[in-house]
């Protein structure tokens, strides 16, 4: 399939999602108020909104459905969506395996486990005046809570970690890597599964949906956050697809054609740790897009990294504000978590995909 | 090769008192070597004898790898690890024995990686892949899907791409082609049509040293032919020198008969 036109289609489809998750949910929107909400009621008349149950909302009740808690929620479902997809890009690059995924290094394991640590002893007294105040009365700092710091800070650790151990004089094994990350996985397992162990039962409560993932926490300075990580992500990696191409011959081949290979997997493990890293901390752990959108889009339009890269972030962002947008309406007013929904959503279409794998050649 | 508008006789390549190492086991001992300008050097000797291990050295591959390496390797004159990666990667081009690509590219988009080293701009490197394409006898593979080739064609395809990457003219700079068992799998054709390519190359200047099973086929193509045997270097000279029933038997063990080829002249051994 043609990457360009491809790209153009997914860019179409992902406005057509955002505006219907913006639409979508608990009360459910009509377009046109959408649109208003948006960039502003032309008249200034209060007049009701006939919403689609045969309810009337008041426009300033639509603005603020809108604009404090949809648009920022669909955004930042879009900003992890497309991060995600572009991190299991990258790492099915880097261990030049089609089955990699982001978790691999370690970090989603590590931030559960962070995240867990402080829902069991994160009180305010354990830290005595250590970190400001407000993060213990439920408020947030640059849109992280306490627990999304906490996860934060251990997806980091780890990721550190798995790296130290990879690395000797010589460089960075990737294989090593690989192995580390289980190693590492598997500690931080037991140590959340310990504190799982401890916790009373609405801790435990808390931490199961978690760890199920959510965007429900979502306000502007976590999209802020999430937009930045974004940014930063697309000013540097499309100078590392031409390499990350190469690298898929194989290490000592990408140096033969001159690619300096311990600096772009140095890089490009502090991008995939920064992108996971923030999406776990602002969303929880969402599982299978970093596995199955680069999956996909490879399918429809080959390896080549050019094209590989920004399609993962369309496709990711796509399935997650979609999959968002289901987890607030199929239970409604009552929300599921993400998680669920984006391997419900992904895992069929990947297995339908799975049919035509041979002509793919995987 | 009279004929070349190059002026020969330039140092390429110079290993002085090459050691290779690792874990405490010897893989290479004190392997001295000189190669030009527009020299085919072709390596032979059994199994495990450190042939590979000698490519691998010249092309600069255990300075990333827990091997030990003393010795002096000069690349034109220049310490080999005081070249940067990209320049390096202008110059001297490296096939490996076996290729781990398993993602699904096209045999065009492998046959151009050749030429990421190089900024020569997207039609030149498209007229360069149609070219080694061609010599390569896989125009009609170009839009195949590259996991699906046979291995002789995978094989063809890296040889096109290593190729791609020397293709062109580019200043002084000598260049070099670095080849494992360039025809290890290839059907008698192809064998022909690398090494016909492989001269063209040698013509133009480039050095090549390529690992070889076949001996024959290194006679036949080669100026110069180093014999290793358990990481030392038993010998190394002209053809018509190492040819020998007694050379042959020093390397492999075997008794073998060394007979004349009636078209070419050359010494073959049955």
């Amino acid at each position: 399939m043609n990457p360009i036109k491809l790209g153009f289609g997914c860019g179409f489809l992902l406005l057509l999602a955002i505006l219907a998750a913006i639409a979508m949910g608990s009360v459910a929107l009509p377009l046109s108020s959408v649109h208003a909400a948006l960039f502003g009621f032309d008249d200034g008349a209060e007049v009701p909104i006939q919403v689609l149950n045969n309810n009337e909302i008041s426009e300033f009740q639509v603005q603020v459905i809108v604009q404090q808690l949809r648009l920022p929620r669909v955004l930042l479902a879009a900003c992890i969506g497309a991060m995600l997809g572009i991190s299991g890009a990258v790492m099915q690059g880097l261990f030049r395996n089609p089955l990699a995924d982001p978790s691999l290094i370690g970090v989603t394991a590590g931030a559960i486990a962070g995240a867990s640590l402080i829902i069991v002893f994160g009180s305010a007294d354990f830290f005595n005046g250590w970190l400001p105040s407000e993060l213990f009365a439920g408020g947030a700092i640059a849109g992280m809570t306490l627990v999304s710091l906490g996860a934060c800070a251990g997806g980091s650790l780890t990721v550190w970690l798995v790296y130290r151990l990879a690395t000797t004089s010589s460089g960075t094994s990737v294989s090593t890597m690989l192995l580390a990350g289980i190693a590492i996985t598997a500690l931080t397992g037991s140590l959340s599964s310990w504190l799982e162990f401890t916790a009373d039962n609405t801790m435990l409560r808390r931490i199961s949906i978690w760890r199920m993932g959510g965007l429900d926490g979502a306000n502007y300075a976590g999209l802020m956050l999430a937009t930045s990580c974004l940014a930063i992500i697309a000013m540097v990696l499309p100078r590392c697809a031409r390499a990350l191409n190469l690298l898929l011959l194989g290490e000592s081949e990408a140096r033969h054609l001159g690619v300096d290979v311990e600096r772009l997997k140095l890089v490009l493990i502090v991008l995939v740790a920064l992108a996971v890293g923030v999406s776990v901390a602002l969303a929880g752990s969402i599982a299978f897009i970093g596995l199955i959108v680069p999956h996909i889009m490879r399918m429809l339009v080959g390896p080549d990294h050019r094209y590989l890269l920004p399609l993962a972030a369309l496709g990711g962002a796509i399935l997650l504000v979609i999959a968002d947008c289901l987890a607030r309406v199929v239970i409604a007013p009552a929300e599921l978590p993400v998680g669920i929904i984006t391997a419900v959503l992904g895992a069929p279409f990947f297995i339908s995909l799975l049919r035509y794998r041979h002509e793919y050649g995987f | 090769m009279g004929f070349s508008l190059i002026d020969f006789g330039h140092n390429v390549l110079t290993l002085k008192r090459l050691n290779v190492a690792i874990d405490g086991t010897r893989l290479l001992s004190d392997i001295d070597l000189q190669i030009e300008q527009g020299e085919i050097v072709s390596i032979i000797g059994p199994n495990g004898a450190g042939k590979t291990t000698l490519l691998r050295a010249i092309a600069g591959d255990f300075f990333h790898t827990d091997h030990r390496v003393s010795g002096d390797v000069q690349l034109a004159g220049r310490a080999l690890d005081q070249w940067p990666i990209a320049d390096r990667a202008r110059y001297v081009s490296f096939l490996p024995q076996f290729s781990s690509l398993n993602f699904p590219f096209i045999v065009f988009e492998v046959i151009l990686m050749g030429r990421a080293p190089h900024s020569t701009g997207d039609t030149e490197d498209r007229r360069i892949v149609a070219q080694v394409a061609e010599i390569m006898d896989l125009t009609h593979l170009l839009n195949r899907n590259y996991t699906q080739l046979s291995g002789g064609e995978k094989q063809r395809v890296h040889l096109a791409r290593v190729f791609a990457q020397l293709w062109a003219e580019q200043g002084h700079e000598p260049r070099m082609l670095l080849l494992d068992e360039p025809t290890s799998s290839l059907d008698y054709k192809h064998q022909y049509d690398v090494m016909q390519a492989i001269q063209d190359f040698a013509k133009q200047g480039v050095a090549v040293i390529q690992v070889m099973h076949d001996v024959n086929l290194a006679a036949q193509y080669s100026q110069k032919i180093v014999g290793l045997v358990g990481g030392c270097m038993k010998f190394e000279g002209g053809v018509e020198a190492i040819m020998q029933p007694q050379m042959m038997h020093a390397l492999f063990g075997i008794t073998v008969d060394v007979v004349r080829s009636p078209s070419s002249g050359l010494p073959v051994i049955v």
